[in-house]
């Protein structure tokens, strides 16, 4: 949720939807696309995928902005098993602002309520 | 020496990495050395679980019965929070939650299992993406784990007590301490573990990485959509 509020740093707005799949438009941030296939590689962890990306990746980024990527990615694989695992509430901050992305990225559906609803 | 390949690794990413491998081999706050590496064999084994596999496909992962393919002594509680954990965390509830923490494991004792798998998964995530093999630790058999429990925490609406401290606005808009950095607050061994390796890679601010604010969250956040992590 924090890309929304980069973009408000910068004064650019980006297009939130195509980061959950919602569609397929481009996002706005600079060599997004190698970017994305960075983050699916590494949550599937296959070694063929990793293999293709990490050698596209160096020729787009570079290897230290690979590196980098890599790390972010690797971070919140792990972090994010924490809120799952917890069923933390939103900070209240985040919850208030951030109503209107969230339905129209479909984050709501990650909601503990919707989750409970349809999986218990 | 850890992540021996040509690639350029930060030297805190490296040494983070390395402490936390020996900190995962040592004894906790709840579980003895073997009994954390026993956690750590476990996740890493979880992608060729026959049960995990057959849940991943199903519309609701609660409809699959049977027994995990563990490879350890652990409980099959502990065996059940693991294997989850790396496989389907973005369909846990509250409903099963309670239903693991009934038992052998103790809400202590999830968070405790919480840490190690999520830390090791930041490692074993960045190590295979790098292309290296998986690291694992020695067992420090010397040392008991304390049982210390922690009375600084409060009911703040999760499934887990968090950890009770003064709040003020940061410059992020969010406070000072916000809910992720305060959910692992009923064991601050698991906190301590995890948020080093984390802040190596990632922070709010401050932190001197080759990819903008913009594409640091956009991998951030591609991410979380993959692991349906509504936080």
């Amino acid at each position: 949720m924090l890309l929304r509020r980069s973009g408000e740093k910068t004064d650019q707005a980006f297009h939130l939807e195509a980061i959950t799949e919602v569609d397929d438009e481009s996002i706005g941030v600079p060599d997004e696309a190698i970017l994305l296939e960075i983050a699916d590689a590494v949550y599937a962890a296959d070694p063929v995928q990793l293999d293709k990306v990490r050698e596209q990746g160096l020729a787009v980024l570079g290897a230290v902005a690979l590196v980098d990527a890599i790390g972010v990615a690797a971070a919140f694989n792990g972090i994010t098993k924490i809120a799952n695992a917890t069923g933390i509430p939103l900070d209240a901050s985040t919850e208030s602002q951030t109503v209107e992305m969230r339905q129209k990225t479909s984050i709501d559906e990650f909601a503990e309520t919707n989750k409970s609803r349809r999986w218990d | 020496m850890l992540y021996d390949q040509p690639l350029p690794i930060r030297e805190n990413v490296r040494n983070n990495h390395q402490t936390a491998l020996g900190e995962i081999g040592a004894a906790g706050t709840w579980f003895t050395a073997q009994e954390r590496l026993d956690i750590l064999k476990e996740a890493r084994h979880t992608s060729q679980c026959a049960l995990c596999a057959e849940r991943k496909v199903a519309i609701s992962p609660y409809t699959s019965n049977g027994r995990h393919q563990s490879v350890t002594q652990l409980s099959e509680d502990a065996v059940e929070i693991i294997h989850r954990l790396m496989t389907d965390s973005g369909r846990l509830t509250e409903k099963w939650f309670k239903s693991v923490t009934c038992r052998s494991v103790s809400p202590e004792q999830y968070i405790e299992i919480l840490g190690v798998v999520a830390t090791s998964i930041i490692v074993d995530s960045f190590g295979t993406a790098i292309g290296c093999d998986l690291q694992t630790p020695e067992a420090l058999l010397d040392g008991e784990p304390s049982k210390e429990k922690n009375s600084q925490v409060f009911d703040g609406g999760a499934w887990v007590p968090m950890l009770d401290v003064a709040q003020e606005e940061s410059d992020t808009g969010l406070p000072t301490q916000p809910n992720i950095g305060r959910a692992m607050g009923l064991v601050p061994s698991a906190m301590a573990l995890f948020f080093p390796v984390m802040r190596a890679h990632y922070s709010l601010s401050d932190i001197d990485l080759d990819i903008s604010r913009a594409q640091i969250e956009l991998v951030a956040a591609r991410i979380s959509s993959h692991n349906q992590c509504f936080y």
